[in-house]
């Protein structure tokens, strides 16, 4: 190795910090012991990216169970430290560092983030791979549509490894970054962190803990790096302060302004609502509307007095209930939007930014209600399919126990407000899980108050306001005493009928407009049964301006086996308090069978026009949906989620993300490093095809010249320099011979023959891979990729060629070379002889 | 008629067998010798100006004894007379004639010692004989051969008792340099000789005045380029241009620069000049020819600077002009 190649630069510059060298002086030197550890200036930065880092990762706290997440990330910032120093220790551009940090992301995930799936082996496969890119790109969706907590060992720990090995790799390559002006050099890694902090912050809960804590503690280790880094890049100041007293100084002006802060900053934030975080705008990928209403289904829970109906469950056992007592509510389904043809469950029901919506949750259910604690199993019976799962009360943590618990696990989302569960992938006869809960009170009395907020009332459903006025035209002011007429008013004015008896046949499953309307409420006589009752109860109460919701459940019975028959369906009263109250079944609806009379009826005539009844879904086949149905159903819409969310048609949609995501910016990079490889071989035949053999003297040397620059080499440039002295500054055997043959036969008396030129390429050319075996093989390729002896030296190199000059075909434009013949440069060039 | 491979060849070998003798009194010194030789083939004459006691007459004795030719030493006085160069024509009583004496001028290397130390009139007899090779006395001219040669050596005008050389006196001088002193190796090689007093003796005459003159003639026919020519025009026209110089190069610093480079070239063994010749001899030729304003001193600025930014100011070309 040449005495020129050998000799690297030290780090901090000659005499700097990094360049320490055995002195010849005598005087005491300290000496680095080995060129791969870190120097003194090193360590502090390594120290505050550690620290930065594990501070911005605990904005992770609140949104992970446990300390596994920031156990996970500190291992991805210490491998990204380690793999950016050592890269840069070995004098490898920053490239080398983001392509090892990602082969070791995808080497190590799997055994570090996806041991809950199974995936620890050290060679990770295929699977592997598409799971650990797909969290990598959408993850952090999947956090954010995650109710917080998510579960400390699952395959979302791949965000906070992801976040760690970017702070690592960020923080130390922008403070190794060599930036000319000495503020933005201090304060590039600090806001490289600050940028890591903000993307954990944004993933983060809306309501987080310690957040001032996180703030001070982050504000201050960041300015405390900004300043001794600005230090470091500054001059030395002479006749100062003792480095001491500087010292004892800056930490006292941290804690200054950490202690003025704090206070300020509780101040500012006492008010958090207007925190933003990205949860606040990312939609959860599920639509519950999808999912037929359980209430309008409600008649294969009616007993059909002999009739036979596979999908009757009246006699069937739905679950086995243990762990509460008899007379528990158990919730099917809250229904809280009434779209004029049923009563439904919806996201976002509530006004304000309250939690109704159906969030993924993990095991653990952050859901701060007060109330008594229980600890429930349920096992579903034969009677029992379908998307809902019912619960007690409040859930405050969730266990599947069958054998295909995780899948159930991942996709079971939870809404707070509603205390809905649902499991997407549907639930089978014979599943058992186990949740706690908290039942709170939710016992209607006569002090409950009710809530002022306004809920409107549904469109289409206006019908109810004429009855409501006139039923409740004695009760008061009073909402909730209203509420309690009309309830009494259908208790007492109504008949109960499941319209099974021949007779009965009348009475309709259903609770549209039409039938509770026309069929209920404005009829000569209401009959109907929980479907019917409960939803006009509901409309009732929202038409008074109680906000009201239907619920779908039964009461637990004495043996805790609940059967078809004990499904009813209750209604909800919000109280002022924000709670909700229970409006049980016997409060609103009558027990009395109609009179055996048959109602009356339009005679069709002749020539009147009878409008069609509206549609009246399936009593059965709309409340539930087999198994199978849904399985078709998903598989069906899957298929079609794939073709429309594949970025390459035909192709599955996790190739499709990983090709478009990956494949991409590979192939971009590939085109880009493929261009400049082009350009030089463009540049390289222009020269060696000039026009006069001459001139292809001049490209040849020029081709040399660049070959060394591209090399690393330092070779004077500029329009001053010839030949000769070009040729001292390139590390090469045969330089010099070859910058006396060029300009002898640029100069010399004969005219150059094309044979020559030949020649004098072959020469050229040989040298040019001399050089090459010299270096390493990453040598050569950042040679072949580097881009120094594509750039334009001397804007005004060809500017000022003379008219008869030779010219070089073109070559010239990306060469920095003087011109044909003596000539004036301008004086903003002078002062760049050499480079 | 162009100088052949070979002709530069044995040019280029000759040239360093001269050097290499001189190097026997003149220490350390290999570039130095080279420019004296140079200027000695080039047929110009050359002047030396350092501190006393740096050599410079050892140098030119070296010189004069390494070719076979006659040498004379001159040492200038403030009353030193020009005939006391040029030599004068007396009455002889027994022929009854006028007779030419002529001075010690007349001799193939001339040390003119102390140059600034004469009068501006002595020094101005130097003249003729510079530019023409020839002393006129009462009417008569007398050529004083080939080769000539003077080497002039002069301390430095800062110091007392002498006189700045008038520009025209001082482009007669194809170059100017300085000896300089000698490093520390030949210090130690010098003082481990001390015992020989006269080193320049220690040189014996290595070629003939008629292999000068050949030399001479086959340098003159190195081929220069049109763009080295325009390279030398373009730093001519610049140096004209430059801040702080009163004068620039004339034409007849002009032709000096391309005859010196045209030997300094045949001395590489070259059939041709290259911009790179231009630039090594760049100082010698122009440092005193350039006169530089009254500002430049307060300003910081030497002749040294100025034609380091005229070196930057010019591009030397890198492709022949078109054929």
């Amino acid at each position: 190795m040449s005495p020129r190649r050998g000799a690297r630069r030290s780090p901090g510059g000659p005499g700097g910090p990094g360049g320490t060298s055995p002195s010849v002086t005598g005087t005491r030197t300290r000496v680095r012991p080995h060129a791969l550890l870190p120097d003194r200036h090193s360590w502090t930065d390594i120290a505050f990216t550690l620290a930065l880092a594990g501070v911005a990762l605990t904005a992770f706290g609140t949104s992970f169970t446990g300390v596994g997440y920031l156990v996970v990330g500190m291992a991805g910032v210490v491998i990204a430290v380690v793999v950016t120093h050592l890269t840069r220790a070995a004098g490898w551009p920053v490239v080398s560092s983001v392509v090892i940090c990602l082969a070791l992301f995808f080497l190590l995930g799997g055994p570090l983030c996806l041991r809950s799936l199974g995936d620890t082996y050290a060679l990770p496969g295929g699977a592997t791979l598409a799971r650990l890119a797909d969290q990598a790109v959408f993850g952090w969706k999947d956090l954010l549509t995650t109710l917080p907590p998510v579960d400390g060992d699952g395959p979302l720990l791949v965000l906070p490894w992801l976040a760690g090995m970017l702070a690592g790799l960020m923080g130390l390559s922008l403070a190794h970054l060599p930036v000319r002006r000495a503020w933005l050099a201090a304060m590039l890694p600090v806001v490289g962190m600050t940028v890591v902090l903000s993307g954990a912050i944004l993933l983060g809960v809306r309501h987080p803990q310690s957040l001032l804590v996180q703030g001070s503690v982050f504000t201050g280790l960041a300015l405390a790096w900004l300043a001794v880094r600005a230090r470091r890049a500054s001059a030395t100041v002479h006749g100062g302060a003792t480095s001491y007293v500087r010292g004892v100084g800056a930490v006292a002006m941290l804690a200054a302004a950490a202690g003025i802060a704090y206070p300020a900053s509780a101040i500012f934030t006492e008010d958090d609502t207007e925190r933003a975080v990205a949860r606040n705008w990312v939609e959860p990928p599920f639509d519950i509307g999808r999912y037929p209403s359980p209430l309008a289904g409600f008649r294969k829970y009616v007993d059909l007095k002999g009739r036979t109906d596979a999908t009757n469950v009246y006699d069937k056992a739905l679950l086995d209930v243990e762990g509460v007592p008899a007379g528990t509510r158990v919730r099917f389904a809250t229904m809280d939007r009434y779209d004029g043809m049923v009563w439904g469950a919806s996201d976002d029901a509530l006004p304000g930014p309250a939690d109704d919506s159906f969030q993924r949750v993990s095991s653990t259910i952050d859901n701060p209600v007060e109330g008594e604690a229980v600890d429930v199993t349920v096992t579903l019976g034969e009677g029992w399919r379908g998307v809902w799962l019912p619960t007690v009360g409040a859930l405050q943590s969730m266990q599947f126990e069958t054998s295909d618990a995780r899948t159930k696990a991942e996709v079971f989302r939870y809404n707070l407000a509603t205390s809905t569960a649902v499991v997407p992938t549907g639930m089978q006869p014979g599943d058992r899980y186990s949740f706690t809960a908290v039942r709170p009170d939710d016992e209607l009395t006569d002090e409950t108050v009710g809530s002022s907020e306004l809920a409107p009332l549904p469109s289409g459903a206006t019908f109810i306001q004429g009855p409501t006025e006139k039923w409740t035209e004695d009760a008061g002011p009073d909402p909730m005493d209203r509420v309690l007429a009309a309830a009494e008013h259908l208790r007492t004015q109504g008949r109960y009928s499941d319209g099974v008896g021949r007779t009965e046949r009348i009475y309709v499953a259903g609770h549209s407009v039409w039938r509770l309307s026309d069929e209920f409420v404005n009829a000569p006589q209401m009959v109907g049964n929980d479907e019917q009752y409960a939803a006009t109860m509901a409309l009732v109460a929202n038409g008074i301006g109680v906000p009201a919701r239907v619920v779908l459940g039964a009461v637990v019975p004495e043996d805790g086996t609940v059967m078809g028959k004990h499904v009813s369906a209750w209604v909800e009263l919000r109280a002022a308090d924000g709670s909700w109250k229970t409006l049980p079944t016997e409060a609103f609806m009558s027990t009395t069978p109609p009179a055996e009379q048959m109602p009356e009826t339009n005679t069709p005539m002749s020539g009147t026009v009878i409008p069609p009844p509206n549609p009246i879904p399936p009593p059965s086949d709309a409340g539930e949906q087999s198994d199978a149905d849904l399985k078709e159903r998903k598989a069906t819409r899957k298929k079609a989620d794939e073709d429309e969310e594949s970025l390459i048609p035909g192709v599955p949609s996790w190739l499709g993300v990983v090709l478009g995501y990956v494949g991409v910016p590979v192939l971009l990079v590939a085109l880009v490093l493929g261009g400049i490889v082009g350009l030089k071989a463009l540049r390289r035949h222009r020269r060696r095809s000039a026009g006069s053999p001459s001139a292809r003297f001049v490209g040849a040397w020029r081709e040399l010249v660049d070959h060394a620059r591209d090399l690393g080499q330092v070779v004077p440039l500029g329009p001053t320099v010839t030949r000769r002295e070009q040729s001292v500054g390139i590390v090469s055997g045969q330089a010099g011979a070859l910058a006396r043959r060029a300009d002898s036969f640029v100069f010399g008396p004969r005219t150059p023959e094309a044979g020559a030129a030949r020649s004098y390429w072959e020469q050229v050319d040989a040298e040019r891979r001399a050089m090459s075996q010299e270096v390493g093989r990453w040598q050569r390729v950042r040679a072949a990729i580097s881009l120094r002896s594509l750039r334009r030296t001397s804007p005004g190199a060809v500017r000022g060629r003379r008219p008869d000059a030779r010219p070089e075909a073109g070559a010239a434009a990306t060469d920095a070379a003087a011109p044909a013949t003596g000539r004036v440069v301008p004086t903003a060039r002078r002062s760049r002889r050499v480079r | 008629m162009t100088i052949s491979h070979e002709q530069a060849e044995w040019f280029r070998s000759t040239f360093d067998q001269l050097t290499d003798n001189m190097e026997k009194a003149v220490l350390g010194k290999r570039h130095v010798v080279r420019l004296a030789l140079t200027c000695l083939l080039s047929e110009g004459h050359i002047l030396l100006e350092d501190f006393p006691g740096t050599g410079k007459t050892m140098l030119a004795r070296a010189l004069a004894n390494t070719v076979q030719g006659s040498h004379a030493r001159i040492q200038f006085t403030p009353d030193l007379l020009p005939s006391d160069v040029t030599g004068v024509t007396v009455y002889d009583q027994h022929k009854g004639t006028f007779e030419f004496h002529p001075g010690p001028i007349f001799h193939t290397i001339v040390l003119a010692d102390e140059i600034n130390r004469a009068s501006p009139k002595t020094q101005s007899a130097l003249l003729e004989v510079m530019e023409e090779g020839r002393v006129t006395v009462d009417g008569v001219a007398h050529p004083v051969g080939r080769p000539f040669l003077v080497i002039a050596t002069q301390n430095p005008i800062e110091q007392a008792g002498t006189y700045r050389l008038p520009e025209a006196q001082l482009d007669r001088f194809l170059m100017k340099t300085s000896v300089g002193y000698p490093d520390r190796q030949a210090t130690v090689e010098l003082l481990n000789n001390a015992a020989v007093r006269d080193r320049a003796a220690l040189v014996t005459p290595v070629i003939t005045a008629a292999t000068i003159a050949q030399m001479s003639g086959l340098a003159d026919d190195v081929y220069v380029d049109p763009a080295v020519i325009g390279y030398v025009a373009e730093l001519a026209e610049e140096s004209r241009r430059q801040p702080h110089v009163k004068l620039g190069l004339s034409a007849r610093g002009c032709l000096a620069f391309v005859r010196v480079a045209k030997t300094w070239a045949a001395a590489d063994g070259r059939d041709h000049v290259v911009p790179d010749d231009i630039k090594d001899l760049a100082e010698p030729v122009l440092s005193h020819r350039l006169l530089l304003d009254a500002e430049a001193q307060f300003s910081g600025v030497d002749v040294q600077t100025v034609i380091s930014r005229l070196l930057d100011a010019v591009a030397p070309p890198t492709d022949r002009v078109g054929v």
